[in-house]
């Protein structure tokens, strides 16, 4: 199971992968190509309001972004902290 | 010093109306922006071979000739497929095109031929046509036509010889057309002769013990199959 941490900052979120190198391996023991670079994303507090009505959703996207599930069946969860 | 397996950190930022709807296209976008801005290249095949990049970003990519090899293997856009065979003249996206131009009967038949015409300098992707049913007789009847003018033209036309012969080899039923084809000792001819009902048994005897051809364990195990359900 590959984790997205979370972090929340006065503006907004920070969104990364925990163990960045279980989460290349998860990737590439199901053929996935795997990022060579850690992504950080931050997303503003406007913008997630913002976006809070579109079905699927930021963190729906963010998933496929990091091709997890369910966009492939490498499992995930968002944990805050 | 950090490691040298030390990933770099890319941050992506999303705050104004830099995306209008959450998407993992438009971050891949501004993940590419922000690689291009520090000059960093590592990470644009991930991106160019992820199923979400835009299509612009794609074809920014391919204009600038970055990872032409993960885009080359990717099986669309049809406007990426279109600069790569064309701009680039990358062998797999001219064959990727060259099939769908050929087999799909939405595609014009004039289209097929100005882009096999465009292309027929590449053996590689009339061997690949050769080999495959089009979706239109009118197709058929240009390609051979092409081959018939190509200096590989024997092969070509002797390839499609044989697919017809194997179509043929999968259905008939007439026992000294099934000799003949037998007789041909074409692959591709006893594997479809293989997975013929008609075909008698001391024919597909003969199949399942074929060796030092290609395709012999499937010829075997397709005529071992086919005696069982005799």
């Amino acid at each position: 199971m590959v984790t997205i941490k979370k972090l929340q900052t006065p503006d907004g979120y920070y969104y990364e992968i925990d163990d960045f190198a279980g989460y290349v391996r998860a990737l590439q023991e199901r053929g996935l190509e795997a990022p060579r670079a850690r992504y950080r994303v931050y997303i503003s507090r406007e913008n997630l309001a913002d976006f809070s009505n579109v079905l699927g959703g930021w963190e729906d996207e963010l998933k496929r972004f990091f091709k997890l599930s369910p966009a492939t069946e490498v499992e995930c969860q968002v944990v805050e902290s | 010093m950090a490691a040298i397996d030390e990933p770099v950190t890319v941050p992506i930022t999303v705050t104004g109306a830099q995306i209008s709807a959450p998407s993992a296209g438009a971050l891949l976008e501004i993940a590419m922006r922000e690689e291009m801005e520090i000059q960093w290249f590592d990470d644009l095949p991930w991106i160019s071979s992820h199923s979400s990049t835009p299509e612009e970003v794609l074809l920014s990519l391919c204009d600038r000739g970055l990872c032409l090899d993960e885009l080359g293997h990717r099986t669309g856009p049809r406007k990426l497929l279109e600069k790569m065979a064309d701009v680039h003249q990358y062998p797999e996206a001219i064959i990727t095109l060259a099939s769908e131009l050929y087999t799909n009967p939405e595609e014009r038949l004039d289209s097929f031929v100005s882009f096999v015409h465009r292309h027929a300098d590449s053996l590689w992707m009339l061997e690949s046509l050769a080999e495959r049913d089009t979706s239109s007789p009118d197709k058929e009847a240009a390609l051979l036509d092409i081959f018939r003018r190509s200096p590989e033209g024997e092969r070509l036309l002797g390839i499609c010889e044989v697919r017809r012969l194997a179509r043929e080899a999968l259905t008939t039923t007439d026992a000294a057309q099934i000799d003949q084809l037998y007789a041909t000792g074409e692959p591709r001819i006893w594997r479809a002769l293989a997975d013929n009902r008609s075909v008698p048994r001391h024919l597909l005897d003969k199949l399942a013990a074929a060796r030092g051809v290609k395709f012999a364990a499937e010829i075997r195990d397709r005529a071992r199959r086919n005696g069982l359900a005799q």
